[in-house]
């Protein structure tokens, strides 16, 4: 191929790729002046290479003129159109004047298009290769417009991406270089005019226009340059069903008239058959294939909003333990976001400082805390809107969003009090966070607030319950340890009231030392109860701690448990029923677990009469292990059913039990993971349930 | 007119027996009983001149105790003993007249705010 072919070819390419580019900005929306500055951009350039292959290849150099004279109609309007895009991209005022000045200029120099003040001939260049346009006497005068404005436009744009940050920053930088090598490559085009050509920018230097429209491209998909919400999504999906349908419709008849149709004669209307088989039943497929590559391959990933909102409504602001509430929030919102930190910070009323509460990617935790009276507190507090971090913001709200690491800073607002704020780090992906971003988090943010205010409320009622269950413990310790104190001192005091009174003139030494011997037995009795108590009160109210879970065989456990009951169970000659297969597995802590059954079968021996009957079976249910004791005794009878758990309650005489066991066991029944129920029916017999997740 | 009669009614047998003794020593006519039922079968016949009265039987409460015993023997002088320390409860039985007595008890305590109540 030679130098002409090659010229062709590099102004074809970028011909075709220019006007595809501007059709495409323009069918996107229509009514946006910015895609229409843009498009009209795009299209003069190629305007000027459809031009130039008239006038490069001729073929005749009448032709090559009158194609050099219409190449520069679209010459002219492409650093207006650039100038036009440049100030609508950029957000420039007051430029109104300059623009209306330049497209003057452009409309007045492009009408001149007929006369030979552009071009007055063609003649063959570059060594006769190819034929251009000569240059006329406004020619120079276009070269100095063309010139001066796109380098104004670039140095604007260069600007604009120096302080611009995020993903605005790389979408100028993309246009910014991608303009430059395009146009370098470009303008030695012009050079061709004065027979200048410089290998191999000449003609190879056109092929860099066309790479300027591919950066663009990518530009646009990835950085979203002109904010596009891609419906080429579908366009492509669609000529790849096209070609689909096609392919298959000629494969379809190639096999059978080509391959099959030269072995057995097959009429024709099989080939339709059989191809509007196939499609029917690939098409679904095969268009789920096609979203799913230009979803991964083309499109910024973006979460699905949905998504966010139904994940945070179903998993983050129905809990109600506070601490699990601001875990799941900061991790659901920086996976959904595929952000790079994300924190929760909640005010702290005596400190006057909103406290890190939790956070996610956050270094430095220890340093985060934002003071009432920071600039942005007061900011959040003040207007109870979402803040964006922007270059200019001030300083001062810059700063202290920079201390606790975030881009978007979301106030917690409950009854127009600030009671917290959540803060965003960046975008992994580097992109900023748009409108739509913004308008979700707002709406979660309040949702969020209800939930915080839930959880504490739900807190302070648990420590309501807490100090009225204390309540009812210290009264019962009261009880407890009251009447013991009165027995002892009743006693004594009988003792030595009827001493002193003279009752016991008459009872010799002997007798005297035993009574006081049996005042101080039953004395020591009653001390040991109430040590007994407190005892059991101080494991009851700071509970036993915390389970420590093993792998623990339950058979095993019963088996440990026998052996200190055993010696009971014979001497009352009970019938024990054991009926679980050994092994039963379950993550449990060993101690806590066999004092459970030791309370329980204690509590069975004590309820069933000589030559009763306990059983114990464990079987696997599901994921579980149930484990059912069965006594035959007394029985509890319905009202009395509810009280069993409550410390205290006991149905014993006041010297067997403390009446705090079973409250105990369902403590520790708790700490286990487990759960315990009661079925009993008077004068047949009681049956504790127990349930455990099971560990095998 | 004779001893005065006191009823004490407490499940704690023991003390009410200590009790019981030093009352009687000092000059009362002395029956103890351990529950509610046994007190309203001795006093359907025999109205006693005071009861000394525990909070928290086994088998009712101070509360209904009280209430019968208003209605049962008006004229009796009643006097809580209990274990039970409640602000609201012990302002409630001072507003009807009737003092508390905290557990555990000094005998002479006992005696002197019942020769108070009942010269």
């Amino acid at each position: 191929m030679g130098y002409k072919e090659h010229f062709i070819l590099a102004l074809a390419a970028t011909a075709i790729t220019t006007l595809i580019l501007g059709i495409f900005v323009i069918f996107q929306d229509r009514k946006n002046k910015l895609f229409l500055a843009f498009s009209l951009y795009s299209l003069s350039i190629s305007w000027w290479c459809f031009s130039q292959i008239g006038n490069v290849y001729g073929p005749s150099l009448e032709a090559s003129w009158f194609w050099a004279r219409f190449e520069h109609i679209g010459v002219v309007f492409i650093p207006t159109f650039f100038l036009h895009f440049t100030v609508l991209l950029l957000g420039l005022k007051n430029k109104g004047m300059l623009l209306k000045v330049c497209y003057l200029i452009s409309a007045v120099t492009a009408s001149t298009f007929p006369t030979s003040l552009i071009s007055p001939s063609a003649e063959k260049k570059v060594n006769g290769l190819i034929n251009f346009g000569e240059p006329g006497i406004i020619y120079p005068f276009i070269l100095i417009f063309f010139a001066l404005l796109t380098v104004y436009c670039l140095i604007k744009i260069f600007t604009a991406q120096r302080q611009a940050t995020g993903s605005r920053k790389t979408q100028l930088g993309i246009l910014f270089w991608s303009s430059v090598i395009g146009y370098i490559g470009g303008s030695f085009n012009f050079f061709l005019v004065y027979d200048i050509s410089v290998y191999p920018l000449n003609p190879f230097g056109t092929y860099f226009v066309a790479l300027y429209v591919l950066a663009t491209f990518y530009a646009i998909f990835k950085y979203n340059l002109l904010g596009i919400e891609v419906i080429i999504k579908k366009t492509l999906v669609f000529a790849g069903l096209s070609a689909f349908v096609v392919g298959v419709f000629v494969a379809a008849t190639f096999i059978t008239q080509e391959l099959l149709g030269s072995i057995i004669g097959i009429p024709k209307v099989w080939t339709y058959v059989v191809s509007a088989l196939l499609i029917a039943a690939l098409i679904d497929p095969i268009k789920n294939f096609l979203v799913n590559i230009t979803n991964k391959y083309l499109f910024q990933k973006k979460y699905n909003p949905t998504q966010l909102i139904k994940t945070f409504t179903d998993d983050v602001i129905s809990l109600m333990d506070l601490d699990r509430l601001v875990r799941t929030t900061v991790t659901t919102l920086a996976d959904t976001l595929k952000l790079e930190s994300s924190a929760i910070l909640l005010l702290n009323k005596d400190e006057d400082k909103h406290v890190l509460r939790d956070s996610y990617g956050v270094k430095d935790v220890d340093e985060i805390n934002l003071s009432v009276d920071s600039s942005l507190a007061k900011y959040l507090s003040r207007t109870g809107e979402v803040l964006l971090r922007k270059e200019d913001s001030p300083n001062e709200i810059k700063e202290d969003m920079d201390k606790v690491n975030a881009a978007l800073a979301l106030p917690l607002i409950l009854h127009k009090q600030m009671i917290g704020v959540i803060t965003l780090g960046k975008k992994r992906s580097d992109q900023d966070y748009t409108e739509e971003d913004i308008d979700i988090l707002t709406a979660l943010t309040k949702a969020e607030t209800i939930a915080l205010s839930n959880a504490r409320l739900f807190t302070e009622a648990k420590q309501n319950v807490k100090l009225a269950a204390i309540g009812a413990l210290a009264a019962g310790i009261n009880h407890e340890v009251c009447n013991p104190l009165n027995r002892m001192m009743s006693a004594m005091q009988i003792f030595w009231k009827s001493v002193d009174l003279g009752l016991y003139k008459d009872k010799s030494e002997e007798e005297l030392l035993q009574m006081s011997r049996d005042v101080m037995n039953d004395a020591m009795n009653d001390i040991r109860k109430i040590a007994s108590i407190t005892r059991k009160l101080s494991d009851f109210a700071k509970p036993s701690r915390d389970a420590i879970a093993e792998k623990i065989n339950i058979v095993e456990s019963l088996q440990e448990t026998l052996g200190v009951l055993g010696h009971e169970i014979k001497l009352k000659r009970i019938e024990f029923i054991k009926d679980a297969k050994d092994p039963l597995f379950i993550m449990a802590d060993r101690d806590q677990i066999q004092e459970i059954f030791f309370n329980i079968i204690r509590n069975a021996i004590q309820a069933v009469k000589e030559n009763g009957k306990i059983s114990f079976s464990a079987q696997k249910k599901e994921n579980k292990i149930i484990i059912d004791i069965t006594d035959t005794g007394l029985g509890i009878s319905k009202d009395k059913i509810q009280k069993i758990y409550d410390p205290f309650y006991t149905t014993k005489a006041e010297t067997k039990g403390t009446g705090l066991g079973l409250a105990i066991v369902r403590q520790l029944v708790n700490k286990n993971r487990g759960d315990i129920s009661v079925r009993s029916q008077i004068g047949r017999g009681t049956t504790f349930t127990l349930e455990f997740p099971r560990s095998d | 007119m004779g001893k005065k009669t006191v009823l004490i009614v407490d499940d704690d047998m023991k003390f009410a027996e200590n009790l019981g003794k030093y009352l009687s020593i000092v000059g009362y006519e002395v029956n103890a009983v351990g529950s509610g039922e046994s007190a309203f079968k001795l006093m359907k016949n025999n109205k006693p001149d005071i009861l000394l009265c525990d909070l928290k039987l086994s088998d009712m409460d101070g509360d209904k105790i009280i209430k019968e015993v208003k209605e049962v023997s008006p004229d009796t002088a009643l006097f809580i003993i209990s274990a039970y320390i409640d602000p609201y409860v012990e302002k409630r039985f001072l507003k009807q007249g009737i003092p508390f007595i905290k557990k555990p008890v000094l005998f002479d305590d006992v005696v002197e705010l019942l020769k108070k109540a009942m010269p």
